[in-house]
């Protein structure tokens, strides 16, 4: 858009027009309800911080640009994130030296802005000036483009490994979901679980960030000569509040949470900050131990630690990073663990890897009782994949990893305690000709330990996209061995989309499995599943699938089916 | 600037603000940075927003088809920015889902999820085939948890599941009574007589050969716990054969053995002249 086109002073709009500000202020508000059902504190800190965000600090001078269009309750405006307006930011609207409404911004992109009104004394027009206050980049690579995970699945709360979708709004998803297996071969037996999940993420609420990730399930379990069993399980795996106190390098998160630059750490409660320095950055957290069995918030394990991590790179070719850090976490004044870690993760265009080593620190009890050495290699893992070609990737990783011995371990030991290391390899390649023929084969190893040795050979096939309708098949062949038993599994199945929301996916398999032990030990078995996915209004996801299996003593049934709505 | 984005935007904006025919409205700069799409693909005239996802716009064309549930998440979900190409997202599962697992499986999720399913419990099953312990019979209609208890940070929940018997099932050992098999020494290799597939009836293979037919022969079938003949339980040294009602009437059995020299109304006789349970 031309400057001129920029300012040109729009026509007033009807006097009708001046309605538009109650949609805009009743979004707000509806946007408003959702976060005080979830973080009432929150929401009340966004609102006392609002007239601070709004009115321009000494140390910043104010900065001035115009609204440019109008469209229904959004209004844009001609200044953007290199301004340095982030979405949250408050706006006002300024005519004859007077503010006549205040704008929250609710997207930003690099020179525009999209707006809702908040608050509104007069009809906004374009051509209306809009003063705000610009604040600091993070950097000139958004949050995004730093490698947002790591081998392990997690995701960030902020910070250097900040997941895709700061400044994104609310973002959710509300699911439900039912399983049943059933023992046809023994009356009555199985279980079934029901559930339900939510998981919400909201990066607008100015200076904060919520997140929730929080699943209940209530399983049944049935079992012939015994009782019926229920249990109810509720795992918060998330529930978290970050705030960014002054600019975006700074993160202080609140609650049970994640960070992905400690992802051995898994979940904890307590407090993480994070400071992004750019191409580094470092944090440091203290906090407890969630309960194993049912995460429920414990005092009894308590956690001290930090990281420090350098990436280099560029956002869509190359990316690296190594991070490094210590933890150490105690329960009754003993040490619990002890350990610090390095881990690296290269993102090529061709090559992607990831290795972590973590070495553990034997100390107390530990030596004195245990017999521990002062240092031990405690777990290794690497993966790598390499994209050979257009056509051809290889893959491959390796896996050392043992128990590490805890305090409960040595005070209330549950059972002999095992340390021997847990080991696997595993390598393979995928080929694709064409558009729309693929196959590959990979082999893999577990060993160590009491459990023996097992290896898995399978190869596969899949054929996709023959018609409009995507039809596919796949094919899947596999043999096992391991201290028991030799088998082989054959899988097929189909695919094709019935319409554009629906898709419907059937299969067969066969299992032919030898016992080492005695003949009488050998078995088979044949299966055949069905399933059935629909959209539904593009945010609504129903699957029913069901699956039945039987054999020479076996013959049992699984269905599931799941809802979810997400936003 | 793509003219016919140009167009195409030009007309969408006269058309919503009810102003086709005056003068050109004013034009923004493509909120998407470089990517060039039809605007009517995901923006209706009457309200840009909230965006409407036609059938038209094919994700797949970008490298990563939305199959599943990816098909109903918001754009800004993943999306960091309006300008999709500006970031270029990973395609790796663990690029936005969090691994509850804590790096257990490594990051190939596609072993037991799929993007439709994401509780596929017969693949998972299948997957547990190449593990240590494929899963067979009782073993295959049991929750993960039965099996894989929560485990502290530090310890492996999964991958290092111990697969003997009586790693799970000591309690259920240590708990019978018919036999009692702690009381008389039975091993814990649970296989010797049971299968995971049917647990009862046991079996005892090596009792045939061993000591006396009971699973092939007249004795076949006839029997469903050992204490059936071993009445002194725990003790399986000792048996009893006129206890069954075959052989209960001392009567009938001695008019059946008249003739026989030292014929004894006692088990211990039954199996000194019948050692493989056959009459004669």
């Amino acid at each position: 858009m031309s400057a001129a086109a920029a300012t040109r002073p729009k026509p007033h709009r009807p006097a009708g027009r001046a309605g538009r500000v109650v949609p805009a202020a009743a979004a707000v508000a509806a946007l408003a309800f959702m976060h005080a059902g979830m973080a009432a504190v929150v929401f009340a800190a966004e609102a006392a911080t609002a007239p601070s965000a709004a009115a321009p600090t000494a140390a910043t001078p104010a900065a001035t640009t115009r609204v440019t269009y109008l469209s229904g309750p959004t209004i844009y405006v001609e200044a953007g994130r290199d301004d340095g307006i982030n979405q949250g930011d408050y706006l006002e609207v300024v005519r004859d030296g007077k503010v006549v409404a205040t704008l929250l911004v609710t997207y930003v992109s690099a020179h525009r802005a999209a707006c809702s009104a908040n608050v509104a004394s007069s009809e906004i027009v374009v051509g209306d000036q809009v003063r705000y206050t610009a604040r600091r980049a993070v950097s000139a690579e958004p949050p995004a483009a730093a490698p947002a995970t790591d081998a392990g699945g997690t995701s960030g709360t902020g910070g250097a490994m900040a997941r895709p979708g700061r400044g994104t709004g609310l973002h959710g998803r509300v699911g439900l979901r039912y399983l049943v297996v059933k023992d046809h071969s023994i009356a009555d037996s199985g279980f079934s679980q029901r559930g339900i999940d939510l998981w919400l993420q909201d990066q607008g609420l100015g200076d904060f960030d919520v997140y929730a990730d929080i699943r209940a399930r209530r399983s049944y379990h049935a079992r012939t000569g015994d009782q019926d069993e229920a249990d109810s399980l509720s795992n918060v795996y998330r529930l978290a509040v970050a705030w960014h106190p002054g600019d975006e390098r700074q993160t202080i998160t609140l609650g049970r949470q994640f960070s992905p630059a400690l992802s051995m750490m898994s979940l904890f409660d307590g407090v993480l900050y994070d400071f992004n320095g750019g191409a580094w950055s470092a944090g440091g957290f203290a906090g407890t131990e969630p309960e194993p069995v049912d995460l429920k918030v414990s005092s009894d394990v308590r956690d001290l630690g930090g990281y420090w991590q350098y990436r280099g790179g560029t956002a869509d070719t190359r990316r690296w990073e190594v991070t490094t850090g210590a933890v150490a976490s105690y329960e009754d004044g003993e040490p619990n663990r002890e350990f610090m870690f390095v881990q690296g993760r290269y993102f090529g265009p061709r090559l992607t890897g990831f290795v972590v080593e973590e070495i553990d620190y034997y100390s107390g009890w530990k030596v004195e009782e245990a017999g521990e050495s002062t240092f031990s290699l405690t777990s290794t893992y690497a993966s790598l994949f390499y994209r050979a070609g257009d056509h051809v990737t290889l893959y491959g990783g390796y896996d050392n990893r043992r128990n590490v011995r805890l305090y409960s371990d040595q005070v209330t030991p549950a059972s002999e305690f095992n340390d021997a290391h847990r080991q696997g390899g595993w390598g393979g390649a995928s080929f694709r000709v064409g558009q729309h023929f693929g196959f590959g084969a990979d082999l893999r190893r577990s060993t160590g330990g009491d459990a023996g040795t097992a290896d898995g050979y399978s190869v596969n096939v899949d054929v996709g996209g023959l018609t409009a309708a995507n039809l596919g098949f796949q094919g899947r062949a596999a043999h096992y061995t391991n201290e028991e038993n030799d088998g082989w599994l054959y899988e097929i199945s189909t695919g094709i989309d019935a319409g554009s929301h629906v898709h419907l996916e059937a299969g067969l398999g066969h299992l032919d499995e030898t016992s080492d032990r005695e003949a009488a030990l050998d078995r088979s078995a044949d299966w055949i599943d069905l399933e059935v996915d629909v959209i539904l209004g593009r945010h609504w996801y129903l699957l029913l699938s069901g699956e039945q299996y039987q054999g020479d003593d076996e013959d049992n049934d699984q269905y599931y089916a799941a809802l979810s709505w997400r936003f | 600037m793509n003219g016919r984005w140009i167009v195409l935007c030009a007309g969408l904006l006269a058309f919503s603000m009810g102003a086709a025919g005056a003068a050109p409205a004013p034009m923004a700069d493509n909120p998407h940075g470089s990517y060039v799409e039809e605007c009517s693909m995901c923006h209706r005239a009457d309200s840009w927003r909230p965006a409407v996802i036609t059938k038209a716009f094919d994700h797949a064309k970008t490298g990563f088809r939305l199959l599943g549930a990816h098909a109903t998440a918001a754009c800004r979900a993943c999306h960091v920015s309006l300008e999709f190409k500006a970031v270029k997202l990973k395609t790796e599962c663990v690029a936005c889902h969090q691994d509850i697992h804590r790096t257990e499986f490594g990051p190939d999720c596609s072993r037991c999820h799929t993007t439709r399913n994401f509780i596929d419990y017969a693949r998972m099953r299948r997957a547990h085939s190449l593990t240590r312990f494929p899963l067979s019979g009782t073993h295959m209609v049991i929750a993960c948890g039965d099996c894989h208890l929560p485990a502290a940070q530090g310890h492996l929940q999964y991958v290092n599941t111990p697969t003997q018997c009586a790693d799970c099932h000591l309690d259920d050992y240590q708990g019978t009574t018919n036999p009692d098999h702690e009381a008389n020494g039975t091993p814990l290799d649970c296989l010797q007589c049971h299968r995971a597939v049917s647990w009862q009836p046991a079996r005892f293979p090596n009792h045939d050969a061993q000591f006396f037919p009971i699973s092939s022969g007249r004795h076949k079938g006839k029997w469903s716990t050992c204490a059936d003949c071993h009445t002194n339980q725990p003790n399986y040294s000792t048996f009893e054969c006129i206890q069954c009602h075959a052989h209960d009437d001392p009567v009938q059995l001695q008019g059946n053995h008249n003739g026989v020299g030292g014929y004894q109304y006692n088990s211990q006789a039954c199996y000194n002249c019948h050692p493989r349970g056959e009459a004669g």
